[in-house]
């Protein structure tokens, strides 16, 4: 991997689920340009779903801020290489 | 001294219709300086309407040359959607983002006003655990 060490910025989440967002990110990195952020952002929150179960949003990119609402324990800001990384669970559905 | 008075009320129509005509000059630079692209949507028209203008208000609420704050205005959509259309909304304001979510039927809205683009969804709550 040629990203640097993510930095984790705000989290309510298991050091588990911690590790596995960001590893999940740097893999996207791999599979995807910088500038594909949907991409990135999809291919997180695809494998969120299929691992915790449905209802997780992602957001990436170098440039926003948000007000969210999110389950408990399913929550992570964290940034890597250029780009921040927001993962966090809305619901159940 | 009649004279006078018809060329004094002919002058200050015109003054006045130029500084209607300035108004409407400048109501319409503000209004093209905000301009709004909805890009996609899954939301009924009246709460579009309602994000649309709450954006705008808060934009042309703040002072002239100063740095948008994402925060407060993802704030200040949310807390609207939620307070009037019930929990829970969700909103994303930046330059540079993409996102990847799922929303509640009815409850999604991807536009941009001037440079800001401004996501607004809705999830489905679950019931707190007792």
């Amino acid at each position: 991997m040629l990203e640097g060490k993510a930095m984790v910025k705000e989290t309510d989440m298991s050091t588990k689920m911690q590790i596995h967002a960001m590893a999940s990110a740097s893999q996207a990195l791999d599979l995807y340009d910088v500038y594909d952020c949907i991409s990135i952002a999809a291919h997180i929150k695809k494998e969120f779903d299929s691992v915790y179960g449905n209802g997780w949003q992602c957001v990436v990119g170098s440039n926003f801020g948000c007000y969210f609402t999110h389950s408990s324990g399913t929550f992570i800001y964290f940034a890597l290489a250029t780009l921040n990384f927001l993962i966090f669970k809305g619901t159940s559905s | 001294m009649e004279e006078a008075e018809k060329e004094l009320e002919r002058r200050s129509k015109f003054l006045n219709s130029l500084i209607q005509k300035k108004k409407k000059g400048i109501e319409q630079h503000e209004h093209e300086s905000f301009k709004v692209h909805v890009r996609a949507c899954d939301m009924p028209l009246p709460l579009q309407n309602r994000a649309l203008q709450c954006a705008r208000l808060h934009l042309e609420s703040m002072p002239p040359g100063n740095k948008l704050d994402n925060k407060r205005l993802a704030l200040a959509l949310k807390k609207e959607f939620d307070s009037s259309y019930g929990p829970a909304w969700h909103c994303i304001v930046g330059t540079s983002f993409g996102s990847y979510v799922t929303h509640s039927v009815g409850g999604f809205l991807y536009f941009s006003i001037d440079k800001v683009y401004i996501l607004l969804f809705k999830t489905a709550v679950e019931p707190l655990d007792h």
